[in-house]
């Protein structure tokens, strides 16, 4: 037989409302999800140390290789760009880096044709082809180096090097 | 008159919520603690961008240490390109950065003959150097000094890629 439910039993409990804390916890995980920066995948630009120091390293060449020197001028803070004897132009452009330094970078695009150039007329012996040096000041800002590094990796050079203050060898 | 008809209020199905808020906060949690340790080891700064640069996943078995080298905080707002080196948040000077990576290459343990000189061994670690834009390069040279003191070779260099940073605008 079934068990009469009493009158009151229902009446005596008070369901918990959970509507205002789940709306609370909602807007949380909103906020939590709109607040979190999501990384900008950063890419690489290889940059490997040579490992023959000490070594006669590049082989033997009937053509010069290329050296692009970039240094700041002291007191404009001018960035001064050569390619071999080539004296790169200033650029008419002026990027947001640029903008904020309020002093404009080396023309790119005309570098980037003089090292066309030598790659398509270099003549050596290896088949790394053009050996380029960058070679850089300490104050120069290290956007232009990495711009100078793009436009040899762009150009497939595979003999690229930095020019490092001499290490005392061990 | 037209009688409303008498709906049994027992016969609905009650839902439980607590597991689905369990799940909503550990959510809240795992975003939290997400947020906070993705940032220990790569500093807030404007990296050069390069189009060649290549989107590259480390291998698995390789280890890689980020140096940053963030703009030094000057006084008074100064524009100066002087840079700070850090390592997962601490600075480094030239000297404690050339033990660092000493240290950081002997615990990894995992080196490789030296194709030219077979009887020195150069280590496996990989070094990825994220540098502001507007620092000074010099430190650049410093980098790569204390990497070849410690016989590290494997060194790359962070930029972004505007075709990369676009397709997640």
């Amino acid at each position: 037989m079934a068990k009469k439910r009493s009158r009151y039993e229902s009446d005596t409990r008070s369901p918990l409302d959970m509507t205002s804390m789940i709306d609370v916890v909602f807007l949380l995980l909103i906020f939590f999800m709109c607040a979190t920066k999501f990384k900008i995948p950063e890419g690489q630009l290889r940059s490997w140390l040579p490992r023959d120091r000490g070594n006669e390293s590049t082989s033997p060449v009937i053509t010069k290789g290329c050296r692009i020197t970039l240094t700041v001028e002291e007191g404009t803070g001018r960035i001064q760009c050569w390619a071999d004897e080539f004296s790169v132009p200033e650029s008419s452009e002026m990027g947001e880096f640029e903008q904020h330094r309020g002093l404009p970078g080396p023309d790119l695009v005309a570098l980037e044709e003089h090292i066309r150039l030598r790659k398509e007329t270099y003549v050596g012996l290896g088949d790394k082809g053009l050996p380029v040096v960058i070679d850089f000041s300490k104050e120069t800002p290290f956007k232009y180096v990495v711009d100078v590094l793009d436009i040899c990796t762009r150009l497939e050079i595979a003999d690229l090097g930095f020019a490092q203050p001499e290490i005392p060898l061990e | 008159m037209e009688m409303h008809k008498y709906v049994k209020q027992d016969a609905g199905v009650e839902m439980d919520m607590t597991p689905m808020i369990d799940i909503v906060f550990l959510l809240i949690i795992f975003f939290m603690i997400v947020t906070e340790l993705s940032n220990l080891d790569i500093e807030e700064l404007v990296l050069p961008v390069a189009s060649s640069a290549d989107l590259q996943v480390p291998a698995p078995e390789t280890r890689e240490i980020k140096i940053n080298v963030v703009i030094a905080p000057t006084q008074a707002g100064a524009e100066s390109g002087a840079g700070l080196i850090k390592i997962s948040g601490q600075a480094y000077n030239k000297a404690e950065l050339i033990d660092k990576l000493r240290f950081e290459a002997e615990a990894w343990g995992k080196y490789e003959p030296n194709p030219t000189k077979p009887d020195q061994q150069d280590s496996l670690l990989e070094v990825l150097v994220r540098a502001d834009q507007g620092v000074n390069a010099g430190h650049i040279h410093e980098i790569y000094e204390a990497c070849k003191q410690a016989k590290i070779y494997r060194v790359r260099i962070a930029a972004l890629n505007q075709r990369l940073e676009k397709a997640y605008e």
